[in-house]
């Protein structure tokens, strides 16, 4: 049985849920703009959050460290943090090393979740800046792209003729101030010119994300209580001493 | 807001604004939120009428009024219940209460009020849908409102006296907004109704229309108690009663996780202030009116009863305060309103000098109304990636000095916690060592948090000058959240509230009456440091003057005299 709930309300109690599955404070709260980012978006972030429950679990003291810094290019370890989590930071960092001209580019290796670098490429395309992410999964190419100014990505997948296992966990950024930069890239990384097929089409997200703030979101009653039960965590239990602390 | 043009304004300063116990002497003033939506309502002509009002001879039943703006339709719906008289509590944790209303946008149809019977009772524990705005819930003050039923039923209006002591027949203890419990969240709310795209514009509605049932409920009541004898309430008295509020510690976190918007809720008021000062006339005319509201603001701090002693003596000392003000200028005029604010700062206290300068702004509409519509802004906290660790300590030196001066050495210093209870997520304070719960604590703290992240960027700062923030932030999670204020508070005029709120000695109560100020209410009665009962809307118009002259002049209300509180009863 669904239940509806607001954008507001959904996204405090994520805030919750992962401070109580025991992330730190910058965490929890990016990781919960993520996850309600993609689900307004119609990219299923409670679905991806409830698929990797058991390593956000077990995940929540982990940070990436920066391995190598040469220039514009940043390698970076993710030390399997999911990108629910970090994604915006890398957006940030990425941002970080612009200068007037040219491309900044980001390897993250050991990362987690990586359709969930979506929300940090949105963010920013917000700042005024293109970016381009890309990874392989089994045997397709991934890509999420998004020119200065433009809210909504364009998302999609083509298929590999040659798969490289070695690419799992790994995840390519890269930013610009200029969209042809980006263009460019991407016309690169598809030399082929394979068959694109969309993850998601930008009218389809910004549809979603109307409709979600319009008449508030679908959650399936089990994830709420999951989700509740998590965010419970924080909660401390009433005594007599404690209503004393609320003035009574 | 203008920034250029209201650049060369004498604001003033940060340090003396932002200190928190100054913030807890404001009161309202012209831009208070209730200020506002009471002249919208009345300047605009809303149409406030019902729809239905299905009460039985004892006021229980259900009432629906229909709002409608120049601009759309909204439903206010009231459910009200028989409760036990042992299960009314002001507490947040109550589970039933007198009155469970919402206000939602459009017409109310049959099926659409089955849901809401349903679940508006049951408050937290119900669910509603984006139709609705606002969730609240009321408590009779039940000896006022048996007295006033008395009264009336008896031929009689209520002695003012009487209503002086405790100026609302109705308390409210939350009104929810925001998408709580399913409900319309704010970016809707701000796009689709501009009628309430201000900040609580909805939840102040919300109370002013609990506030005209409760009078209503009183009249019908008495009506069906004694038919033959039963006057209806004058309406000079429905004027002089309010709603009563209580507020407690649930309104401290939003303060402190809304620094943006509170910082410009500050920025418009010292504004207002700053524009009186450099373009306000200050003739005889003048003077005389501010005579007459320091008057005013004198007799209403000496009518409010309180058993606080504290709170007593303070109302006191203001009365004093604003008297002398009054005598002073009456003997010798201000040389410029700026001489009198100077003069008042050196020599009385920070009370008197709020109330002096509310009622400053009070005789200048036309110099601070239009700074109204800029209560509102879209909170957007972001990190600048790009700047350096030097960069970012340097911004800390510079604007957060009084969170770097506290010495968190102290014990004292990090005595207290701020938690949430499992009771209706309440938040709550505990001692650190005393208390359990210290693990769970809310993340308030943020001159502790600023000192934390200050020590780690001088640490790393001596290797890496120019390293990054967004190289910083990526490897140290826990100082993020910390950075992005510091960094998107540090471009505003006002930035953050100067205050330890961890500190042993902390008032939270200061921060529950800096929001309330902005409210717009009155009558502040503490019943401790944590929580404070006060009166909404008292003295303001009610819906039946709607279309009448309006003088906004309802600020700082005083007992009616008993020749005008008479006249009008049975005219309803």
């Amino acid at each position: 049985m669904p239940i509806r709930v607001s954008v507001n309300e959904l996204s405090a109690l994520l805030k919750r849920c992962f401070e109580g599955l025991g992330y730190r404070s910058g965490d929890y709260a990016d990781a919960a703009t993520a996850c309600i980012w993609m689900e307004t978006h119609a990219l299923n972030g409670l679905a991806l959050l409830m698929d990797s429950w058991q390593s956000l679990v077990d995940g929540a003291a982990l940070s990436p460290t920066i391995r190598t810094t040469t220039g514009a290019n940043i390698a970076v370890d993710a030390n399997r943090v999911s990108l629910l989590v970090c994604g915006q930071s890398l957006a940030e960092l990425a941002i970080s090393k612009l200068q007037d001209g040219g491309l900044n580019r980001i390897d993250v290796y050991a990362c987690r979740n990586r359709i969930a670098i979506v929300p940090g490429i949105a963010a920013i395309a917000q700042r005024g800046y293109s970016a381009l992410a890309h990874w392989r999964c089994k045997n397709f190419q991934y890509y999420a792209v998004a020119s200065a100014g433009n809210a909504m990505p364009r998302i999609a997948k083509f298929t590999l003729t040659e798969p490289k296992q070695r690419a799992a966990e790994t995840l390519h950024l890269i930013c610009s101030r200029a969209a042809a930069e980006i263009e460019s890239a991407l016309r690169s990384l598809n030399d082929m010119e394979r068959r694109v097929t969309p993850i998601v089409e930008p009218v389809s997200m910004l549809e979603s994300f109307n409709n979600s703030i319009e008449h508030g979101l679908q959650v399936d009653n089990d994830i709420w209580m999951r989700l509740n039960s998590a965010a419970d965590a924080v909660l401390v239990k009433a005594t007599e001493q404690s209503r004393r602390g609320a003035g009574a | 807001m203008n920034k250029l043009a209201e650049a060369v304004l004498p604001l003033r300063t940060a340090d003396r604004v932002m200190n928190l116990e100054r913030l807890g002497s404001l009161h309202p003033f012209r831009l208070s939120f209730m200020r506002t939506l009471v002249r919208n309502i009345m300047q605009q002509q809303w149409r406030i009428t019902h729809r239905r009002f299905d009460l039985d001879a004892e006021g229980y039943g259900t009432a629906i009024y229909e709002i409608e703006t120049p601009n759309e339709l909204f439903s206010f719906v009231v459910f009200a219940h028989f409760i036990d008289d042992s299960l009314r509590s002001d507490r947040v944790i109550a589970d039933e209460w007198d009155m469970t209303v919402t206000l939602c946008e459009g017409q109310v149809d049959d099926e659409h009020l089955s849901m809401l019977r349903a679940n508006v009772p049951l408050q937290e524990q119900g669910r509603i849908d984006s139709r609705s705005i606002v969730l609240s819930r009321a408590n009779k003050s039940v000896r006022n409102f048996e007295y006033v039923v008395g009264e009336l039923a008896a031929g009689r209006q209520p002695a003012l006296a009487n209503i002086a002591k405790v100026g609302y027949l109705y308390r409210t203890t939350a009104a929810y907004g925001s998408g709580k419990f399913g409900m319309a969240t704010w970016q809707k709310v701000a796009q689709n109704h501009p009628d309430l795209a201000r900040p609580f514009a909805a939840e102040m509605l919300s109370c002013y229309l609990i506030r005209q049932f409760s009078l209503e409920q009183a009249d019908h009541i008495a009506r069906h108690r004694a038919p033959t004898t039963a006057v209806v309430m004058a309406t000079e008295i429905k004027r002089y009663f309010g709603i009563g509020n209580a507020t407690g510690l649930g309104m401290a976190p939003y303060l402190t996780n809304h620094p943006l918007l509170v910082s410009r809720w500050i920025e418009v008021r010292e504004t207002a202030l700053a524009r009186v000062v450099a373009n306000g006339e200050n003739g005889a005319d003048y003077h005389r009116e501010l005579g007459r509201l320091l008057h005013r603001a004198q007799q209403h701090l000496l009518e409010i009863d309180t058993d606080n002693t504290q709170q007593q003596q303070c109302n006191t000392k203001t009365a004093d305060e604003l008297g002398r003000i009054a005598s002073s200028l009456a003997r010798q005029p201000a040389e410029s309103w700026k001489t009198l604010i100077d003069s008042v700062a050196n020599t009385y206290t920070m009370e008197t000098q709020e109330v002096l300068n509310s009622l400053l702004m009070e005789m200048y509409p036309e110099l601070i109304d239009d700074l109204e519509k800029d209560m509102s802004l879209v909170e957007d906290y972001q990190l600048d990636p790009q700047q350096t660790l030097t960069d970012a300590i340097k911004v800390i030196e510079d604007r957060y000095s009084w969170a770097l001066a506290i010495d968190f050495d102290l014990a004292a210093s990090q005595e207290t916690f701020w938690y949430r209870s499992e009771e209706k997520m309440e938040p709550r304070l505990g001692v650190r060592g005393i208390d359990p719960g210290c693990e769970k604590s809310i993340d308030i703290a943020l001159a502790f948090n600023i000192r934390r992240c200050y020590e780690q960027l001088v640490a790393e700062q001596k290797d890496a000058p120019q390293r990054s923030i967004a190289e910083f932030a990526l490897v140290h999670p826990q100082h993020r959240s910390v950075l992005r204020r510091i960094q998107t508070m540090s471009a505003t005029f006002y930035g953050d509230i100067q205050a330890n709120l961890v500190d042993a000695e902390v008032q939270p109560m200061h921060l529950l009456r800096c929001k309330l100020s902005f409210f717009g209410v009155s009558k502040f009665d503490p019943k401790s440091r944590l929580w404070v009962r006060n009166t909404m809307f008292q003295g303001a118009p009610l819906t039946s003057d709607i279309g009448a002259e309006f003088k906004d002049d309802w600020y700082f209300p005083i007992m009616p005299s008993a020749s005008s509180a008479n006249d009008g009863a049975n005219a309803d």
